[in-house]
C-alpha cells in the first residue's frame, strides 16, 4: 500500500513536472514571431534556429542559414569556431527582422541556452554564405576569437558591462552602415561591408530596443521600452534629443517632411518635430499601439491591439476613418496605393480600401496567428504565420488569391 | 480564452501587477508578498497534510499495524485489505498527505506563465501579457516594462550564474528534511523510497530552475523558506536530524518485537 501510494505520487510529480516543462520552452527561446524582410526576388524569414531565403515568384526555398552539410559541421557551420562562446551554444534563435541591401543581409539572433547573448551575422543575400559575425557577450572579448586569420565569430564587449545582449529588434541598413539596438538598451552603429564589420559608435537607452531604427541623412531615431523616443547624431551617436511619451514605444517611427510619427502603449499616436522632438499633435487609439505607422498620400495608417485600423490626417491628426476588421492586430499595416493590408491574431489577412477602410478581401491562413507585419513585393502580399503550418504565404494583392505557401523541409 | 487562463493565469498575473504597483515597482518584493499570500491561502491544506502525515506515521508505528504486517506477510492481497481496514478505523486517508502537494503544481504552472508574461523579457511574452490584463487595472501602460532587474538577474530569464538553481535545490532539500521527521518511515522499504524522494525532489526543482525565469526560482526559494517557518511555528524542529547531513530522513530501527527484513 505504502509503495503503491509512493509510486502514484512520484508518477504524478513526474507528469506534473513534464507539464510544467511543456508550458513553454526556455524563457529566451520563444522570444518572438518570425522576423521578415525582402528584396525584389527573395524573402528572408528569420524563424527559430534558421534563416530561410524563399524565391518570391516560385515560393521555393533558395537557401537556409546555417546549413548542416552531410558529414558534420564543415562548411558554413565551421565558421563558428568551437573555441568561441558562440559555438558553445550552437542553438541560435532568429526572430529579429533582417536588414537587407544589394550585397549584404544582416540577421540578428539570440542564443536560447544562454539568453544573455546576441549575435549578428552578415550573409550574402543571394547564397546565404556567411561573411562575418559579431557576438555581443557580457563576458567580454575572447582573445582567441579575434586572432588574425581567425574565422571565428568576433566578440564585441559593450562599453560597460551589460547583460541581456540579445538582438530582438530589426536592423536598418543605410549606406554601408547598420543601426540596431540590443535588449539591454545599447544602440550600435556599424560600418559593414562584405569584407569587414567595425563599430562606429554606441549609445544607450534606458531599456530594451525592440524594433529597427529610422534613419535619415543626419539622424538615427530609436524607440525604446523606456518610454522615450531618441534622436542620435548619425555620425557621432551623440543624443540630439529624447522625448518621453509616458508609455513604452516599440515600433519603428515613420518620418516625412520633418515630422516623426510613432504610437505608444499609452493608447496614443504622436506626431513630433523631427528636429526638436516637440509634440505637434497626438491622436487617441483604443489600445496599445505596437507596430510603427505608415504614411501615404498625406494619410497616416496605424493599428492597435484592440484590432482597430486607423487612418488620420498626417498634418493635423484628425481621424479619417477607423475600422475593426478582425481580432487583435500587433503588426504595422502594409500600404500600397490602392490597398492597406493588415494581419490579425486570428490568422486572417485583410485588404482594406485606403479611402474608407472597407474590406476589399480577406484570407484566413490555414493555421496560426499573423503577428508580423505583411510585406508587399511585386504584386504579392507575403505573411509569416506564427505557430502555423507554413512559414511564408503569398497572396495576389488585387484579388487575395493564394499564390503559394512555403513550409521548410522537415528532414 | 480558455478556462485555465481565466481561472488561474489571469488572476495571478493581475495580482502580481497590482502588487508591483503597490510595492514601489519592485518585482522581487511583489513575488515575495505573492508567495506569502499563496502560502497563507494554502495553509489549511498544508496543515491538513502535516496532520495526515503524523496520523499515518503513528498508525504505521502502532502494534496493530506491525502485527498485521507480520500476520499477512505472505499474502499481499489480504495484507492490503487489512491495512485498508486499519486506515478506515483510524480515520486516515493514505493519499491525504499527497493532495496538498499536488495542488501546488497548478499554482506553479500558473505562476511560471504569469512571471514569464509579466516580466516580458521578449516581444512574445509582452504580447501575451497584453492579452491578459484586466481592463479595470489602472495605469498599467505606465508600468510597462516592469523593472525586471534584481542584483545580477533578469527575472524573466534563467539565472546565468546558476546561483538560484543551487539555492532552490538546497532550500527544497531543507524543507523536505524539516517536514519529514525521521520517524515517518517505519517500513524500511518506504523509508528508502522517502530517502530517494528527498534527493530527487531538490534535484528536479533545481533542474526546473535552470531553465525557467529567475522570478520563478525566487518563488521556489521564498516558498521553501516560508514553508519551513510555517512548520516551525506549529511543530518543534529537530535540528540535530537536519544537521546530521544524511540526504534523507533516517529510517527508524524497528522496535523490539518487529521483524527485520533480510
Amino acid at each position: 500500500m505504502r509503495s503503491t501510494k509512493f509510486f502514484t505520487f512520484l508518477s504524478l510529480i513526474v507528469i506534473a513536472s513534464l507539464g510544467v516543462s511543456a508550458c513553454g520552452t526556455n524563457a529566451g527561446g520563444t522570444s518572438g514571431w518570425p522576423g521578415f524582410a525582402a528584396n525584389d526576388s527573395l524573402a528572408f524569414v528569420a524563424a527559430g534556429s534558421h534563416v530561410y531565403a524563399v524565391d518570391i515568384q516560385a515560393g521555393k526555398q533558395a537557401w537556409t542559414f546555417p546549413t548542416i552539410p552531410e558529414g558534420g559541421p564543415s562548411g558554413p557551420l565551421a565558421f563558428l569556431s568551437p573555441s568561441t562562446p558562440v559555438a558553445n551554444q550552437s542553438v541560435t534563435s532568429f526572430f529579429a527582422d533582417p536588414g537587407v541591401s544589394d550585397d549584404l543581409l544582416l540577421v540578428g539572433a539570440e542564443r536560447p541556452l544562454n539568453a544573455y547573448s546576441g549575435v549578428l551575422f552578415g550573409l550574402d543575400p543571394t547564397t546565404g554564405k556567411p561573411y562575418w559575425c559579431l557576438a555581443f557577450d557580457p563576458k567580454g572579448v575572447a582573445p582567441e576569437a579575434n586572432a588574425p586569420g581567425s574565422t571565428a565569430c568576433q566578440l564585441v564587449s559593450n562599453p560597460v558591462s551589460a547583460s541581456d545582449n540579445r538582438i530582438i529588434g530589426g536592423l536598418t541598413l543605410a549606406d554601408n552602415n547598420a543601426y540596431f539596438g540590443l535588449a539591454n538598451g545599447w544602440i550600435y552603429a556599424l560600418e559593414v561591408t562584405t569584407e569587414s564589420v567595425t563599430v562606429k559608435w554606441t549609445a544607450q537607452a534606458e531599456h530594451a530596443i525592440w524594433d529597427a531604427p529610422r534613419v535619415d541623412e543626419e539622424t538615427v531615431y530609436v524607440s525604446s521600452l523606456d518610454h522615450k523616443l531618441y534622436a542620435f547624431d548619425r555620425e557621432t551617436g551623440s543624443v540630439k534629443w529624447k522625448q518621453d511619451l509616458s508609455a513604452a514605444v516599440v515600433g519603428t517611427p515613420a518620418l516625412e517632411d520633418g515630422t516623426l510619427y510613432l504610437g505608444s502603449f499609452g493608447n496614443k499616436m504622436y506626431a513630433l518635430d523631427a528636429q526638436t522632438g516637440d509634440e505637434k499633435w497626438s491622436a487617441a487609439a483604443h489600445d496599445w499601439v505596437w507596430g510603427g505607422p505608415v504614411l501615404q498620400d498625406g494619410l497616416l495608417y496605424f493599428t492597435d491591439l484592440a484590432g482597430t485600423v486607423f487612418a488620420v490626417d498626417a498634418e493635423t491628426g484628425s481621424q479619417k476613418w477607423a475600422v475593426t476588421p478582425g481580432k487583435v492586430i500587433r503588426g504595422s499595416p502594409a500600404v500600397i496605393p490602392d490597398t492597406v493590408f493588415v494581419g490579425d491574431k486570428g490568422g486572417t489577412l485583410f485588404a482594406l480600401n485606403p479611402a474608407d477602410g472597407a474590406i476589399r478581401w480577406q484570407q484566413p491562413i490555414s493555421k496560426g496567428e499573423i503577428l508580423a507585419t505583411p510585406v508587399v513585393v511585386n504584386n504579392l502580399v507575403l505573411v509569416t504565420p506564427h505557430l502555423g503550418d507554413n512559414l511564408l504565404v503569398a497572396y495576389e494583392t488585387s484579388t487575395g488569391a493564394l499564390k503559394w505557401a512555403f513550409a521548410p523541409s522537415k528532414k | 480564452m480558455n478556462i485555465w487562463d481565466a481561472v488561474v493565469l489571469e488572476p495571478m498575473l493581475n495580482i502580481l501587477l497590482f502588487l508591483y504597483q503597490l510595492l514601489f515597482n519592485n518585482f522581487t518584493l511583489s513575488i515575495l508578498v505573492f508567495t506569502v499570500l499563496i502560502r497563507a491561502l494554502t495553509f489549511p491544506l498544508t496543515s491538513q497534510q502535516q496532520k495526515a502525515t503524523k496520523k499515518l506515521t503513528e498508525l504505521q508505528q502502532s502494534e496493530s499495524w506491525k502485527k498485521t504486517q507480520e500476520k499477512y506477510a505472505k499474502d499481499k492481497e489480504k495484507l492490503a485489505q487489512e491495512q485498508m481496514k486499519l486506515y478506515q478505523e483510524a480515520g486516515v486517508n493514505p493519499l491525504g498527505s499527497c493532495l496538498p502537494t499536488l495542488i501546488q503544481f497548478p499554482i506553479l504552472i500558473g505562476l511560471y506563465r504569469a512571471i514569464s508574461s509579466v516580466m516580458a523579457a521578449s516581444p512574445l511574452q509582452l504580447f501575451d501579457l497584453s492579452q491578459h490584463i484586466y481592463s479595470f487595472m489602472p495605469n498599467v501602460s505606465r508600468l510597462i516594462p516592469l523593472d525586471n532587474h534584481f542584483l545580477w538577474l533578469n527575472l524573466g530569464l534563467p539565472d546565468p550564474y546558476l546561483v538560484l538553481p543551487v539555492l532552490v535545490a538546497v532550500t527544497t532539500w531543507l524543507q523536505s528534511k524539516v517536514m519529514t521527521p525521521p520517524t515517518a518511515s517505519a517500513d524500511p522499504q518506504a523509508a528508502q523510497m522517502t530517502q530517494t524522494m528527498a534527493i530527487t525532489m531538490p534535484l528536479m526543482f533545481g533542474w526546473i530552475s535552470l531553465q525557467f525565469p529567475a522570478g520563478l526560482s525566487i518563488y521556489f526559494i521564498i516558498a521553501n523558506v516560508v514553508g519551513v517557518v510555517q512548520y516551525a511555528l506549529t511543530t518543534p524542529i529537530d535540528w540535530r536530524n537536519i544537521l546530521n547531513f544524511q540526504l534523507g530522513p533516517a529510517p527508524v530501527p524497528a522496535k523490539s518485537g518487529g521483524k527485520k527484513k533480510k
